[in-house]
């Protein structure tokens, strides 16, 4: 039933073989010494012309005939009861079809600004909106709370009378107060001790040859995808909905609309043929698709309803901000003794706003205590975002240990280094990533330069973890005429898991990427991974070999007879079936699937767990990144990042290279520009629209490095682990260490504003002379 | 977003489209970067008509023309074209590089240079170059007559222009200066946090013309994003004439920001505080003479 194999794992051609056992129908995986045609190689995306030249349908670009134009009435006010809704004048508006409340029974009570009130689907747009103007509402106003610091005050007004029930979405980290109580606005705290109770940490601190102990504050971040979120929904009859969704999860809306209208899975059809990007705020169906579904029924026609991009500030997910109160302390031979992390910030009406990730997963440190909570407030719920919690902690633990290093004058790579002495891959890290960025000419001491331009590098360390999910179904159907046609209902949200997908059959049938007719983004196809938790080619490339690699095995058992060979003496290479040891016993692909039995076949490959069972493992990186910083404005430049990433195996380097692109350029703008501001008078977001809501644009974006490491685990058939999250981890941090670099100044407050920068520096100036 | 809109395509036209449609209703549409975003704000009863000069031929409207009197730049001129232009490049280099900050290059491509006087935003970028270098506005009303009124009169306030109903802005006039052997020096600093589609957070416009003694003869002076409208800061000019621009040294120099400063009453708002904006001004009105 299974079979042993020999497998060559390491780091790069640093390799040791070990013994797996995987099941007789599966191939082996690949691993260190295999030559590959096309995995590991840079292979363009295989729907890059569709994209260029715009003929690729988003689900934004749905078009149905007699389709609905929807929109919400969302609510102005960041905290009251709604006591009455009079929709008689937009129910007789010219256009308007149907108009539903989202909550049947008033009063209703919301929580922020944009809450979700009703929706109206009207025959445009412009009269869907024209409508909205003509519903009259009536609220009693509550008393609100904005900011996370006064909605932790015992005086503060209650966002929630009721203990909340925490929301849970793929890709999502348990939030900080998973397990513990809620107490006024502040739920939790959760409490993660390690080596011992709080105060052997504080004993360990006391006890430390230095400590460093700093305050450290991260902004609300909207995830800002371009492509908004919404729908199109169309019922076929009364009892099959079909659903066009920009969504990092066909599965994840399917099943949450099933819930909602209590129908059988198979009669609701979730599509996503190309998506504009979700970093995490897209997976289930949404108010907006519950709602668009449920007008769609009422009309009796297909409605579209796509936010537009203030309800996307407002409404659909944000990172939360932190407040993180952080004490680390080391002995002078630069080993870690103790850290402990208090920390809290807001995630709006929902939670999640845990950063501790970082702290307890990067060093090795024997005493670790960390306290979080989640802190209710008046405005729009958080979600999932790209590496949850850890651009925040990371910031600030990346900070405090840089401070700590130049406390003990130890170079604060050497100082990284030192401290995780047991971790293989971060060592060879650290020395590719100096290397590369040069670091032995780094003058060591900070604000070396003279002149108002001061430049710096700073050094930081990522971490994310390696997940996957089991139970994915991809199919392979090879027709006789030779075409051959992976299907999954998995989505590529724009990390190029299309294009994966046809390298990896590719790979394994002999032919060329661009002979892979890959269909995908359809749950009516076999079940596949959510795109969350930077999983989704880890999750389904195994089963895709799986099936890819059964799907040659049944074109020699074909091939064998005609070419009067065993089937395992035979190969697939170029297009064509051959004979290992004789090249001139040959037939072209083609030749052979035209002697299939019928027209065609379909085999249907699996993803069963990893053959090692590592326990979860993290993912390692480090950043280096160059800064200038003008010193009579504080304005920070980004002039270049350095990347080095435990990138498992890596199966395209090409969009790899994309990823780790993407999370930096969002990292840069974390660090620098994007900020969520509220009113805190009104409730209001005052900026939300993509001009104010500053987003790092192509002239930001620096000089990028990326190391791609090569890491055989030899986990899995293809040994991919994940890079989207992992990447923006660092940047923030290692910007605001290049900035303490060039200036001496530290910032501890994102974003790092020119205003922010110029006061740091004031400080600094004031403090030392 | 709903809106009417007349495209008259002859100044004749255009008279008769001012002359037949006043009122709050009424909206001038030229690149429409900045109409776009007030006809989406708008919350009014009426539906906004627009009349729009896009299709304007007029060479007054659109062209840039050089005499010996000085330069005169129709309303409708994009910074696009302003960038390009051989005659504001070697004359006006200080217009030449706020046009070039503006935006992004696509936008850079629609916004009109009368757009930017008439949105009047305090941190109009070209409305900077264009005050340090005295333009005067060419005023065309419904009647057919032109008036003239100096730039500084024409910004009244945030969002307000000397410009009635009746009236559209047609060109900017920039005389020449009789000096003799006069070389320029001039610069545009935007401080803000993106290096594109940024709005100035500070900006500072200076053009100075110097004789072969390297004396300033003339120094025209403008600051944006500190006050309600773009200013003139006249006594820091005054200050520097007749010095040698080289012999500025560190206590000149501190005097000259202050007294820009002076003229600064900056706001705080989301995107920076007074203080910065104060701070900021001042160390860029001094790094002009840090060698
Ligand atoms: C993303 C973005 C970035 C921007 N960045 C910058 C920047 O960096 N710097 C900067 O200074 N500005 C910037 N702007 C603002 C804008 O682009 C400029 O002010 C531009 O010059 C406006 O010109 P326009 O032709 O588009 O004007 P319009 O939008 O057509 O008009 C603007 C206003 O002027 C009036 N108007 C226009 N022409 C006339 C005329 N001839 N007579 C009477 N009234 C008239 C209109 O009625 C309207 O009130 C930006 C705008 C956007 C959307």
């Amino acid at each position: 039933m299974s079979k042993q194999v020999n497998l060559s794992v390491g780091i790069q051609d640093n390799l040791r073989e070990i013994t797996v056992e995987i099941p007789d129908e599966a191939p082996r995986p690949w691993d260190g010494t295999d030559k590959l045609k096309y995995i590991g190689g840079r292979v363009s995306r295989v729907d890059g012309q569709e994209k260029t030249t715009g003929r690729a349908k988003f689900s934004s670009d749905i078009q149905l005939p007699g389709m609905l134009y929807a929109r919400f009435l969302r609510s102005p006010q960041p905290a009251a009861v709604v006591k009455s809704i009079d929709i008689s004048k937009a129910e007789s508006a010219p256009g308007v079809k149907a108009i539903l409340l989202v909550q049947e029974k008033l009063p209703m009570i919301v929580r922020f600004v944009g809450q979700e009130i009703l929706a109206v689907a009207a025959e445009t747009r412009q009269q869907a909106d024209d409508a909205l103007k003509l519903i009259e509402v009536v609220y009693r106003e509550r008393p609100f709370v904005t900011k996370t610091d006064e909605a932790r005050r015992a005086d503060s007004p209650v966002v929630f009378e009721q203990a909340v029930e925490e929301k849970k979405s793929e890709g999502d980290l348990p939030g900080a107060a998973a397990t513990a109580g809620q107490n006024g606005n502040v739920r939790g705290p959760q409490i993660r001790p390690k080596g011992g109770a709080p105060d052997k940490v504080d004993a360990a601190l006391a006890g430390s040859d230095a400590v460093v102990e700093a305050t450290y504050r991260t902004q609300v971040q909207t995830h800002s995808a371009m492509e908004t979120h919404g729908v199109v929904a169309q019922w076929q009859d009364l009892n099959h909905l079909t659903v066009w969704a920009s969504t990092q999860g066909t599965f994840t809306v399917r099943d949450e609309l099933a819930e909602v209208f209590e129908m059988p899975k198979s009669q609701i059809r979730v599509l996503t043929k190309h998506m504009g990007g979700g970093f995490g705020a897209k997976f289930g169906a949404g108010i907006y698709g519950v709602m668009a579904a449920k007008l769609a029924r009422q009309a009796n026609a297909p409605v579209r309803l796509m936010l537009d991009r203030k309800e996307e500030h407002l409404c659909v997910g944000n990172r939360p901000d932190s407040t993180q109160k952080l004490k680390v302390g080391a002995n002078s031979d630069g080993k870690l003794t103790a850290l402990k992390l208090l920390a809290y910030g807001t995630a709006g009406v929902g939670t999640g706003a845990g950063v501790s990730g970082p702290a307890r997963n990067i060093y090795e440190i024997e005493h670790i205590y960390s306290e979080e909570s989640d802190v209710f407030t008046n405005a729009g719920p958080g979600a999932a975002f790209r590496a949850p919690g850890h651009p925040q902690g990371a910031f600030a633990l990346e900070q405090a240990i840089d401070e700590l290093a130049y406390k003990l004058k130890i170079d604060p790579l050497a100082f990284r280094k030192t401290n995780t002495s047991k971790n293989e891959i971060r060592q060879v890290q650290y020395k590719l990533a100096a290397a590369k960025a040069n670091w032995a000419k780094r003058n060591s001491r900070p604000a070396a330069d003279s002149g108002p331009i001061k430049r710096g590098m700073g050094v930081a360390n990522s971490v994310w973890y390696y997940f996957y999910g089991t139970g994915f179904q991809a199919s392979i159907q090879v027709n006789s005429d030779g075409s051959v046609e992976p299907t999954n209902g998995v989505q590529d949200i724009g990390g190029g898991i299309t294009t994966i997908i046809a390298m990896v059959v590719a790979e394994e049938l002999g032919l060329k990427p661009t002979d892979i007719r890959v269909t995908i983004g359809d749950s009516d196809l076999g079940f596949g991974p959510a795109s969350g938790g930077s999983q989704t080619t880890a999750g389904i490339t195994p089963a895709v070999r799986d099936a890819a690699y059964r799907a040659r095995m049944r074109m020699f058992d074909i091939a064998a007879p005609l070419l009067g060979v065993s089937a395992e003496q035979l190969r697939a290479d170029e297009g064509r079936i051959f004979a290992k040891e004789d090249k001139n016993k040959s037939l072209t692909w083609k030749q052979v699937a035209s002697k299939m039995p019928g027209d065609k076949f379909t085999i249907v490959g699996e993803r069963f767990k990893d053959h090692i069972q590592t326990k979860p493992r993290t993912i390692a990186g480090v950043q280096v990144a160059e800064v200038e910083v003008d010193t009579e404005t504080g304005v920070v430049r980004v002039e270049r990042v350095v990347a080095v990433h435990d990138c498992g195996r890596p199966l395209d380097r090409l969009t790899l290279e994309s990823q780790i692109n993407g999370g930096i350029i969002q990292g840069i703008s974390y660090a620098l520009f994007e900020d969520r501001i509220l009113d805190r008078n009104t409730g209001i977001m005052v900026n939300a629209n993509l001009e104010q809501y500053k987003i790092a644009g192509s002239l930001d974006v620096p000089k990028i490095e990326s190391v791609i490491l090569d890491v055989n685990h030899g986990q899995s058939s293809t040994g991919a682990i994940g890079i989207g999250e992992p990447a923006t981890v660092p940047t923030a941090a290692a910007i605001a260490n290049a900035v303490f670099h060039a200036t001496g100044a530290r910032v501890r407050e994102l974003p790092m504003t020119p205003d922010r920068v110029l006061s740091a520096l004031e400080y600094k100036e004031g403090g030392t002379s | 977003m709903n809106f009417e809109m007349i495209t008259p395509r002859t100044t004749g036209e255009l008279l008769q489209a001012l002359a037949n449609n006043q009122g709050s209703r009424v909206r001038i549409g030229a690149g429409y970067t900045d109409l776009i975003l007030e006809l989406k704000g708008l919350k009014c009863e009426e539906t906004p008509l627009v009349i729009n000069l896009a299709d304007l031929t007029d060479p007054k409207f659109t062209h840039i023309e050089k005499t010996d009197a000085g330069i005169r730049l129709g309303a409708l001129v994009t910074a696009g074209k302003v960038i390009i232009d051989a005659s504001i490049q070697t004359e006006l280099p200080v217009l030449c590089k706020a046009a070039s900050e503006l935006g992004s290059r696509q936008l850079r491509h629609r916004a009109t240079l009368g757009g930017n006087l008439c949105t009047a935003s305090p941190a109009g970028d070209i409305a900077a170059a264009l005050v340090a270098l005295e333009a005067r506005c060419e005023i065309l009303s419904a009647d057919g007559t032109l008036r003239t009124l100096a730039l500084t009169d024409f910004l009244v306030g945030v969002r307000k222009t000397a410009l009635r109903q009746d009236e559209v802005l047609q060109s900017v006039f920039i005389p020449t200066r009789k000096s003799i052997n006069k070389h320029l020096l001039s610069d545009f600093l935007k401080v803000g946090t993106r290096r594109s589609m940024e709005i100035a957070v500070v900006s500072l416009a200076y053009q100075f013309e110097l004789d072969a003694e390297e004396i300033i003869r003339h120094a025209g002076i403008a600051i944006g994003s500190v006050a309600p409208t773009v200013k003139f800061v006249s006594a820091a000019g005054e200050f520097l004439v007749g010095k040698k621009f080289s012999s500025i040294g560190a206590v000149a120099a501190d005097k000259f920001a202050a007294m820009v400063c002076a003229e600064a009453t900056p706001i705080s708002d989301i995107r920076a505080s007074a203080w910065y904006r104060r701070e900021v001004l001042y160390n860029i009105s001094r790094g002009i003479f840090d060698k």
